[in-house]
């Protein structure tokens, strides 16, 4: 029986899919686990995984296409089996894999495996305590080559394999450029090779593309990013947020000296209770909080249908990443104590920075705080996180010299930029929205009405 | 502790006779094992020390010394039976199986059947498909027997002296090659070996080999040669074969990572495969690092033909051969 390979639920909400690129093509062998295709659902994009050993037999959508979930768009199965539903031009295709395998087969010999040693199925020849390395190791088997009757692989042999180690994509960069990694050293988690890495090994004269942030050009070499993953998905929303709402930005300063103070007199306490470290990030979140429910057409969702109020306030927080940004979310904020803030907010920024964030976590916001104060930008605008109709940009904490009744004062200030949807709100509902958050910030106390 | 030189079959008589001295429920009954002093000349001198009331000629009837015996066992005393080969179990076999086996479990415990059947096995001897087979798995396979085995004459005291006082069917086999074989024996009439423990005759580190009876000094031969070549070998011996000693086994597997088991006996439905298989279902087999490999007896009636005879049981080559094999050489 051939299995289907299904657009994917990959977050609760998530309702249809789009496809990006396929990674393989009809006839191409796959192992459990191997990427065989980029998707994008509202959030992120995804690499979708084989779910099973076999060939490619059928692939039945488009890149580009937008689909339900768990919509079938292609089936895996053993070589030459027929695939439910094949269409009439199917048998014609089903000729060609063979041709194709045997040029994979020619192409696979660069790689460091025995053919031998893997049977039809894609099963490693291996004894169990070999596979007991592999695993403790996170050594792929397949990559090793095997002493053994047969290429039948034994522990001696995953204890001498030099291990490379991969991210799927990684991998797949690899070969598609024809780089051998083993000689690229690896700065992911244990060693793995990320896409990053692949980019200094460009810098050794090979030719090479990944996705990765700009920086500051030391190297004279051009390079060439190209516009995939989570770059593309970042490219993508933005500017369709830009085409969509009318957007208008507001300043406002705030004095800090209550909140600082407020601050550095939690701090131990926040500590010792939960061993995490209190930020002004947690004080804004919860001061946000709190003007968004007094002012709730901020924290609101334009729908075809009109203007949705929400309930809740889930508070979207931008997380700067080596390679791109994410939007994880700590949902009912604005029932959350400090306490419960800063724990939330330290666990969910954590795990978004250790990739380990869950599609859920990435979706249904209703306000967005972007922070930049840490890099010492003192002022900026950011794009609306659509489906939120407001965001605020978070500047850094500077001594000003500032007139405070009639004398010069040396004064912590912050500046924060407010960039609301014209369709939704109006300018007076923002300045009254920051105007707030403003008194909030500047006195503390207030949040405890 | 005082230790005399003697052979197997005397360490035999010793142990028979020592319990006989203790225990007068202790009876000795089977074929010429009287004045003739039995078919391997076992029990020479007991039948003018304990007399014809205590070491019993019976008719030729393994049945008879089965049945007689269970019965004995259950209203009191303790025999020992000798079948002059193993193979005519064969024949005492309902006694054996179906009567003293489950006595004990079918009255509810209240029952005692504390009887010892002594059999002389194995093949070596010239004496042919009737009189050489290595019939334990068949033993092994009744649950409410104990089936023992010994590889050296002090062994062949301390089994056979605990399976005598054990209160349920024990059935020790004597491989008939061992009898002249001599070895230092304890003197001492309370030395006793523990049932269900194995023995690790060798510690080793790359292969354990688990083995018993006579093929287990074919077994140390070979791995003599092959330490010569930097190959450490672990020798277990289970010494009982059922209940077996499984705990000694699995650890050294994991240890080492490659398992062989070597037997006379033949492959098919052998201990070899059911010890196999419970190492890949015990905690080594993630530790297995080649294949569980059989040495065993070939599929075959043991030969008359001296040369096809000694062809048939596992031979030092064999044993050596499969110890490359598990090592990739």
């Amino acid at each position: 029986m051939a299995t289907e390979i299904i657009m994917p639920k990959a977050g609760m909400d998530m309702e249809e899919g789009t496809i990006i690129k396929w990674l393989v093509s009809e006839g191409d062998k796959v192992d459990t686990g191997d990427p065989i295709l980029e998707i994008l659902t509202d959030k992120v994009n995804m690499e979708v995984e084989a779910e099973t050993t076999g060939t490619i037999l059928k692939i039945a959508a488009k890149e580009g296409d937008v689909l339900p979930v768990f919509t079938v768009i292609g089936y895996i199965g053993k070589e030459g089996e027929q695939v439910p539903d094949a269409s009439s031009s199917a048998p014609a295709k089903e000729e060609k894999p063979e041709k194709e395998q045997k040029q994979e087969s020619i192409k696979s010999e660069a790689m460091p495996k025995q053919d031998e040693s893997v049977d039809e199925s894609g099963k490693v020849r291996a004894t169990p305590a070999a596979r007991k390395a592999g695993r403790e190791k996170n050594i792929d088997l397949k990559l090793v080559k095997g002493s053994g009757p047969k290429g039948r692989v034994h522990v001696a042999d995953v204890e001498s394999f030099k291990a490379v180690k991969a991210t799927p994509l990684a991998a797949k960069i690899a070969e598609v450029e024809d780089i051998d990694l083993s000689e690229v050293k690896g700065t992911g988690f244990g060693g793995k090779i990320t896409k990053d890495d692949l980019i200094s090994k460009d810098e050794t004269g090979k030719a090479v593309s990944a996705t990765k942030e700009e920086k500051p050009v030391e190297a004279k070499e051009r390079k060439l990013i190209p516009m995939v993953g989570m770059r593309k998905i970042i490219a993508d929303r933005m500017l369709e947020s830009v085409k969509k709402a009318a957007t208008v930005g507001l300043d406002i300063e705030i004095d800090m000296t209550a909140a600082i103070k407020l601050r550095s007199a939690m701090k131990d306490r926040i500590l010792k209770e939960t061993e995490k470290k209190i930020t002004y990030t947690d004080l804004i979140i919860m001061a946000v909080s709190k003007a968004l429910v007094k002012y709730p057409i901020v924290n609101s969702t334009l729908t075809d249908e009109g203007i949705l109020l929400n309930e809740d306030v889930n508070m979207g927080l931008a997380v700067g990443l080596d390679n791109g940004l994410m939007v994880p979310v700590i949902k009912a904020t604005d029932k959350m104590s400090l306490t419960e803030i800063v724990q939330k907010r330290t666990d969910t920024v954590t795990r978004t920075v250790k990739g380990k964030i869950k599609p859920d976590e990435l979706q249904g916001s209703t306000f967005t705080i972007s922070n930049l104060g840490m890099f010492d930008t003192v002022k900026f605008t950011s794009i609306i996180n659509q489906p939120n109709s407001a965001i605020l940009s978070v500047g850094a904490i500077l001594e000003r010299m500032r007139i405070i009744d009639g004398e010069p004062k040396v004064r912590s200030v912050m500046n924060m930029t407010l960039t609301m949807d014209h369709r939704v709100m109006d300018g007076v509902d923002g300045a009254k929205f920051l105007q707030y958050l403003k008194d909030l910030i500047e006195d503390p106390t207030l949040m405890l009405l | 502790m005082e230790m005399k030189e003697m052979t197997y079959k005397d360490a035999i008589n010793l142990a028979m006779s020592e319990e006989m001295r203790k225990d007068k429920n202790v009876i000795f009954m089977g074929e010429d094992i009287g004045l003739y002093g039995g078919a391997f000349g076992v029990s020479v001198g007991m039948f003018e020390e304990f007399g014809e009331d205590r070491v019993k000629d019976t008719p030729i009837s393994e049945a008879v010394i089965t049945g007689a015996a269970a019965g004995a066992a259950a209203t009191g005393l303790r025999p020992i039976c000798e079948m002059m080969f193993m193979d005519f179990i064969t024949i005492a076999m309902d006694n054996l199986v179906n009567q003293a086996a489950k006595m004990r479990y079918m009255f509810g415990g209240k029952a005692k059947v504390p009887m010892t059947l002594r059999l002389p096995a194995g093949s070596g001897t010239g004496a042919a498909a009737q009189h050489c087979q290595s019939l334990e798995a068949w033993l092994c396979h009744v649950p409410g027997l104990k089936v023992v085995t010994a590889s050296t004459p002090a062994e062949a005291k301390g089994l056979l002296k605990a399976a005598i006082r054990d209160d349920n069917p024990v059935c020790f086999v004597e491989h008939k090659l061992l009898y002249k074989m001599k070895g230092e024996v304890p003197v001492d009439d309370e030395y006793v070996l523990p049932l269900g423990q194995s023995d690790v005759k060798k510690e080793g580190t790359d292969v354990t080999i688990v083995t018993y009876g006579t093929i287990l000094h074919r077994v140390m031969e070979a791995v003599e040669a092959v330490e010569k070549e930097g190959i450490s070998v672990e020798v277990i011996d289970p010494r009982t074969l059922y209940p077996m000693d499984t705990e000694t086994i699995v650890e050294s597997v994991k240890k080492t990572g490659r398992a062989i088991v070597v037997h006379e006996a033949a492959k098919t439905g052998g201990l070899g495969g059911e010890i196999a298989a419970m190492i890949s279902e015990s905690e080594a087999f993630d530790f297995l690092d080649a294949p569980v490999l059989r040495v065993a007896g070939l599929d075959t009636p043991i030969p008359y033909n001296r040369n096809l005879e000694a062809a048939v049981a596992p031979s030092v080559d064999m044993i050596k051969d499969a110890i490359y094999k598990v090592m990739n050489r």
